[in-house]
């Protein structure tokens, strides 16, 4: 398994430099190449999650390989090191089977050098596999700015009309943060090599997180370090009000470049919480909960009210993003099982129905080469497949029992809800209880944003905006109408023999490949929907003992003094010894 | 047949066929038949065969397991005991790959029976009400909380189960009939496109049962689910179903405003759902309504009823201890279980300020906040304003989704989750109950379209039934839930055969129809005569004088109590009146009197017999359903399904003075005869009222309404709830969303595009000074260096005595350097 893994993520890699042999074989070499590889990498991919279990301990995730790189010597110890555990594994089959989406949702889209966009794009997949694969924390870094630059390339050449501004801005806003991440990093790994015995400056994540609850960063620092992490990480999520990259990289993007950047490249920040932050400095997590527990209710009520004004359908679904990742975020940070386990699904849920909302977008676009709301009416009568699977995606998004965001969503809330009424800190109670009502409200403004654009779009009598190359003008049902002699008497059309009386256009329904890019995330839809086990069972033996420091933190931060003086040490030893054997997995 | 086994298989089934009916046609749909006609047969015999299972198990299992009779309870106490059985097994579809998880579930704990004597023949409450709970697929545990497919089963779920798939399975007959025309393409003359032609689609008569089947697998899982979770998943799925039928016709722009207002004000009762939810979900950490053996150990866990109606209390309303947990949270020491005395005397401590207060609050609110779904569903005040408009929907639509089944949900579920109601959260829901059916009432009075004088009647209706509920009157509001759903479904199915006969609906272009379609007219009649609850005192009557009749006495008993509240009995009471004006109103000026509009009236026919076969039907069951010397009665069958803790009369706890009478209270003579005079005086007097100005003409009602022009523009524009809620929130959220859109655009985008504008201006300075300071400095540095080397060139003669001459006194002041340096 652990050789499976590394060929999955350097699969796209060689795929891409083949893509680059090929260049003059035309955009058919490329994306038939592309498609191929895409196509392996997530039989590789589904192989892996197929057989993933559980990994009892932390220290041995799933297929774990490490390969010593830079050292050993004696002072630093950079391995390049993968695995999968509970926190990674849905993050990483996501990135695999939105990177198949990718390549088939650009098959026609993409005319200019298609060569170098589709290796572009498989770099992108090899950088987001690997990102959810390493266990070195330079070579997660190494692979988190590894996603940047492909999609910079993707965005700024391959975009929309304000593609250069887009791409700087989005460039430089996620480099800046996360330079700051890369400082707050190495300071861990400095303050672990300073006071671990080993005598050897390890990059490992595992080791550095039982270094750092061994002995934990000194307060003032800590918190310093957190707020490092949290530049880099805030902005790529993006949390409230760090957002504003958000809404034009993605109007800008094409196609591809939305659907994994809402699908995957923004749960890299929500994963950086998950590793990182959380289980390496859960003092300083418990300090900052409050004030990110706010942020994220301010960003699911901003973010929706922001999209339920939106003009263009990209950056209305743009703004529901930041609402979404609010969710997440809510129960990253509610710290509750419930709440956790919800976010992380969420995470993965909120990369198929956006990821879907996306491409059929870009499907849209790509017919009528516009995506003002206003232009459009009652289109699910010229392309009803399209609106089944763009209605069946706002279900999915709007949290309808027996699809994915149900079930995240649900679970989010119901985390929250019981840290607000059960465990509230004391002197927070009425603000968490504020956040967790608040929050709610979300799901409200997400039906109304989602089905007024629905109905905008696909109901009503049929409005298209004009089409390119073939008649220059627009037409809609009564406009042709008046000037076509079609046959129409007007009051009674009984019995005349035309099945369908829409005027002819040169806008066809889905295609074949069309329907395969988005049918395997339908397939996913619903069965997290109606099997959430599946999904939860497996990461449920990670995310306890990842979160359970600062549960801790929380308590003993907020709790009553009188519960830990005297075993504050007995507890240090517990959590020790409890992130050392890690929690066996739950027997079903 | 042990019902204990065979319930769960036989209304499991029931449940899941119209699942599959769902399924064949989503997939085959347009390949039945031709224009996809065998999909409403296949969704008609799906739903019978629901109807035929929900039956055998209310007649054959049911009846015989569990004798109505209280005073015979004690001879079926051997049924209890904790019978464990495997109910995953025989159930299509469960037992696949899940087994493993299904097994450790099953194991459920069987119906119990407390096997004391009775002291009395009267005091009969008791015995535990029989129930069948289990549960078939677990979704989901975290930590204690356990998510999954469950179900319970008492005669209240049995009853609605045969009321809903018998009256759908009539729907489903006449909507084959009804939705004839989309077999083939059809022209919506609704839609007027700009050039003045009707909008021209293919029809969509498979879709239609489809969405119909969808609906009533939906419907059904609300009433068997045996967690509020599964009803909220549900509760969900019906809206969703709504949202289709409603938009069926989705070119009329009004349609699919409606199906949106639907879903979203829908949704705002959800609100408080999910809250509720939450609350109970964090402070009780389970979702089951009964008791069920989750971990095998032999011993039930108790569910959210056990919770709050303990044994030990008598079944009186208790705070659970995880409310009081939960308000004495700042109380707790982290990681300390406190005792059960301790949570005793914290409960105890009811006064201004003390935790067994706040925990009671805690109980309120969650009670509320799932009342609050109930409110958007039964479309109660102040979220009533979408059911008018759903009437977009075609005529079935409106008989079953938004009458019978799926509006009735949310009383329905007040009525399952009436043991965790607190007095105080009654009395709220009495209130409610009772604006609504008011509010409601008097619009339907001026109301023209046939169909939303019906849908006002239905919403004035629910608020009856959750008036009855609100002032404790348990089974007649949910025996008015049955006879209600019987006479609305046929009062809608007659207007829907109207409107398919004159293709209107105007009911100001009707007239005189009886003479062309008799059928329609005369089930119609019964049907009003139902709701109005016509009757010979104390002799016999239609349904509606039953169960109309046991709701004012309720109220009247309520108002002996707890005189502050009696206008709640009097608004009742007035509600009859103007329910049997408004019914009788629409019947006139629909099959009445003269053709007001002939062009309609010529073209107007009896529906086919599809059409009108189920409407006899109805109207017999009408008639007939609530008699009570039926060998099983409903009011009987309801009776068993009574909720722990209600057969005596409870006291409010924060409102002083608040007593909700027993209801058997009611059926004494001192309020049971005066609320049968007094409902059949206002039904009479209302019916008066409707001959002198409709059947007889005696007064107009033009100048009527002239001479009360404010109160008719009033009513006309239906309270003006729509501009209201315009005005107070869907502008405001608009406006809020623009102004935060633009601080998006300018503020936060501003920051960020100025820091990037500041960056680039300490770039130029940067840029200004590497010019001119640093590389200012490298290039004066190379240009010294050059001036300096031209300097020197002028040495550069190629005289070899010169260099020897340098060489030589180069040397030589080396070495005196040298040696000055040693020294």
């Amino acid at each position: 398994m652990s050789t499976l893994l590394l060929v999955t993520i350097l699969l796209p890699t060689i795929g891409a430099v083949v893509v680059c042999l090929l260049a003059d074989q035309g955009a058919s070499g490329a994306r038939q190449t592309a498609l191929v590889t895409s196509i392996l990498t997530l039989v590789l991919a589904s192989v892996l999650a197929a057989n993933f279990e559980p990994p009892a301990d932390p220290a041995a995730p799933f297929a774990a390989s490490a390969m010593e790189w830079l050292g050993p010597s004696s002072h630093i110890n950079v391995e390049f090191s993968l695995g999968l555990d509970g926190l990674s594994i849905w993050m990483f089959a996501l990135s695999a089977l939105l990177l198949f989406t990718c390549v088939l949702v650009s098959w026609e889209a993409i005319t200019d050098r298609p060569a170098v966009f589709y290796s572009l794009l498989l770099l992108l997949g090899s950088g987001m596999l690997g990102v959810f694969a390493a266990r070195d924390l330079i070579l997660f870094y190494i692979f988190f700015e590894f996603t940047l630059i492909p999609l910079f390339f993707l965005i700024g050449v391959w975009g929309s009309e304000d593609r250069r501004y887009a791409a700087v801005k989005f460039f430089l806003f996620t480099l800046a943060g996360s330079l700051l991440t890369f400082l707050g990093l190495l300071t861990i790994v400095l303050w672990n090599y300073n006071h671990s015995d080993a005598g050897q400056m390890t990059f490992s994540i595992h080791e550095l997180t039982a270094g750092l609850n061994a002995h934990p960063l000194a307060q003032p620092y800590q918190l310093w370090v957190f707020l490092a992490l949290f530049a880099g990480f805030a902005i790529k999520v993006p949390l409230f009000p760090l957002h504003t990259w958000l809404p034009l990289a993605h109007t800008q993007a094409p196609t591809a470049g939305s659907v994994l950047l809402a699908g995957v490249l923004l749960k890299i920040g929500t994963y950086g919480f998950a590793r990182f932050s959380i289980p390496m400095l859960p003092e300083a997590t418990a300090m900052c909960i409050p004030w990110i527990l706010a942020l994220s209710a301010a960003g699911i009520i901003y973010g929706a009210l922001v999209a339920l004004v939106q003009t263009d359908m990209k950056r209305l679904i743009a703004y529901s993003s930041v609402s979404h990742l609010g969710f997440v975020m809510l129960g990253l940070f509610a710290l509750t099982s419930l709440g956790v386990e919800g976010g992380v699904l969420q995470m993965v849920n909120h990369g198929l129905s956006t990821g879907g909302l996306f491409a059929i977008v870009g499907m849209i676009y790509e017919r009528y080469h516009t995506r003002e709301i206003a232009q459009f009416g009652g289109i699910a009568r010229r392309t009803p497949i399209l609106a089944f699977f763009f209605l069946l995606f706002t279900f999915s998004s709007i949290g309808l029992p027996g699809m994915n965001g149900f079930v995240g969503e649900f679970m989010i809330l119901a985390g929250m809800f019981q840290r607000a009424w059960t465990e509230a800190p004391e002197g927070f109670e009425l603000l968490y209880k504020v956040i967790a009502v608040a929050s709610v409200s979300g799901v409200v403004l997400g039906a109304w944003y989602m089905l007024y654009l629905v109905q905008r779009v696909f109901f009503g009598p049929l409005r298209e905006p004009p089409v390119h190359g073939h008649d220059g003008h627009g037409h809609d049902e009564h406009g042709h109408a008046a000037h076509s002699d079609l046959g129409h008497d007007g009051h009674d059309d009984h019995g005349h023999g035309a099945v369908d009386t829409i005027p002819p256009s040169s806008i066809r329904d889905l295609s074949f490949r069309e329907i395969m890019a988005v049918a395997p995330l339908v397939v996913f839809i619903f069965w997290i929907g109606l099997h959430p086990e599946f999904f939860l069972s497996r990461m449920q033996a990670t995310l306890e003992p990842m979160t359970r420091n600062a549960q801790l933190a929380v308590e003993r931060m907020y709790g009553e003094p009188a519960a830990i003086a005297g075993d504050a040490d007995q507890e240090q030893v517990e959590r020790v010894s409890l992130l050392a054997e890690g929690v066996p997995a739950r027997d079903e | 047949m042990d019902p204990v086994t065979t319930l769960p298989v036989l209304l499991g089934i029931a449940w899941l066929v119209p699942l599959a009916s769902f399924t064949l046609i989503l997939l085959f749909g347009p390949r039945m038949g031709k224009h996809g006609q065998g999909a409403g047969m296949l969704a008609t015999a799906a739903i019978g065969t629901s109807a035929v299972l929900s039956l055998i198990a209310l007649f054959f299992v049911w009846v015989p397991a569990y004798d109505w009779a209280p005073e015979h309870h004690a001879a079926h106490a051997e049924h209890g005991a904790a019978e464990h059985h495997d109910a995953g097994h025989g159930e299509a579809g469960h037992d696949d790959a899940h087994d493993k998880d299904a097994h450790g579930a099953d194991e459920h704990q069987a119906e119990e029976h407390k096997t004391e004597e009775h002291k009395t023949a009267d005091e009969h409450h008791d015995w535990r009400k029989p129930y069948v709970a289990g549960e078939w697929y677990t979704l989901g545990q975290f930590g204690k909380l356990r998510i999954g497919i469950s179900y319970y089963i008492d005669s209240l779920t049995v009853t609605m189960f045969a009321m809903i798939t018998f009256i759908a399975t009539m729907i489903h007959f006449y909507a084959n009939g009804y939705m004839h025309d989309e077999l083939h393409e059809i022209t919506d003359h609704e839609v007027t496109l700009s050039n003045g032609h009707h909008l021209h689609r293919p029809g969509r008569f498979h879709r239609f049962f489809q969405y119909l089947s969808l609906f009533c697998f939906s419907m059904l899982g609300i009433v068997i689910a045996g967690n509020i979770a599964m009803v909220f998943v549900f509760w969900e799925l019906v809206g969703i179903c709504s949202y289709f039928l409603i938009g069926f016709y989705i070119e009329r722009k009004s349609a699919s405003n409606a199906a949106n207002k639907a879903f979203i004000v829908n949704r705002v009762g959800d609100f408080g759902m999910i809250i509720g939810l939450m609350i109970l979900i964090a402070t009780l950490g389970t979702f089951s309504f009964g008791d069920i053996d989750t971990d095998g150990d032999g011993t039930a866990e108790p569910g959210i009823f056990s919770l709050v109606r303990t044994e030990a209390n008598n079944y009186a309303l208790v705070v659970p201890d995880g409310m009081v947990r939960a308000a004495a949270a700042s109380e707790i020491a982290a990681g300390v279980e406190p005792s059960a005395e301790q949570i005793a005397a914290w409960r105890a401590e009811t006064g201004p300020g003390g935790i067994g207060r706040t925990a009671y609050w805690l109980l309120i609110v969650a009670g509320l906040g799932i009342f609050c779904g109930c409110v958007g569903k039964s479309a109660q005040f102040p979220l009533h304003v979408w059911l008018p408009d759903a009437m977009e929907g075609p005529t079935p639509v409106s008989a079953l989704v938004h009458s019978a089944t799926m509006v009735a949900a949310g009383v329905y579920l007040v009525g399952r989750f009436y043991p965790v109601f607190t007095p105080e959260t009654l009395l709220v829901i009495a209130v409610i109950g009772c604006i609504t059916l008011f509010i409601a009432a008097t619009i339907a009075i001026v109301a023209v379209d046939i169909k939303r004088v019906l849908a006002y009647s239905t919403v004035s209706q629910l608020g009856y039934m959750m008036l009855a509920l609100g002032v404790g009157g348990w089974s007649a509001g949910m025996f008015h839930l049955i006879t209600h759903a019987f006479f609305k479904s046929l009062l809608f199915m007659c207007s829907g055969s109207v409107i398919h006969a004159v293709h209107t609906n105007d009911m100001t272009k009707m007239g005189g129809l009886r003479h062309k379609m008799p059928f329609t007219a005369y089930t119609m009649l019964a049907g009003c005569l139902a709701i109005m609850g016509a009757g010979i005192p104390f002799m016999i009557g239609l349904s509606g004088y039953y169960s109309k009749d046991a709701i004012l006495a309720q109220a009247l008993s309520f108002k002996a109590s707890n005189p502050q509240w009696g206008f709640l009995f009097y608004v009742a009471a007035a509600g009859a009146a103007i329910t049997a004006f408004y019914m009788f109103r629409l019947w006139f000026m629909t099959f009445a009197g003269k053709p007001r509009d002939h062009h309609a009236y010529d073209h107007a026919h009896e529906s086919p017999k599809i059409m009108y076969y189920p409407l006899i039907v109805l109207a017999v069951l009408a008639v007939v359903v609530a008699w009570p010397f039926w060998p099983v009665s409903i009011v009987a069958l309801l009776e068993q399904a009574r909720p722990e803790g209600f057969h005596e009369t409870v006291n409010g706890v924060l409102v002083s003075n608040l007593t909700h009478p027993a209801e058997h209270i009611s059926h004494e003579p001192n309020f049971h005869i005066q609320a049968t005079w007094v409902a059949t005086f206002v039904g009479l007097s209302g019916l008066g009222l409707a001959i002198v100005f409709y059947g007889l003409s005696l007064l107009n009602p033009a100048e009527v309404a002239r001479q009360f022009k404010p109160v008719y523009t009033f009513l006309w524009n239906k309270w003006y709830f729509d501009e209201l809620y315009d005005y107070i929130f869907v502008r405001p959220v608009l406006f809020v969303a623009n102004r935060v859109a633009e601080f998006d655009k300018v503020v936060i985008d501003g920051i960020i595009d100025s820091l990037a504008m500041l960056t680039r201006m300490v770039a130029r300075l940067d840029d200004l000074s590497d010019r001119y300071l640093v590389d200012g400095f490298v290039n004066g540095l190379a240009a010294w260096t050059y001036a300096t080397g031209s300097k020197l060139r002028s040495a550069e003669t190629g005289r070899i005595r010169q260099y020897v001459m340098f060489i030589v006194v180069g040397t030589v002041a080396m070495f005196v350097l040298i040696s000055l340096y040693i020294s």
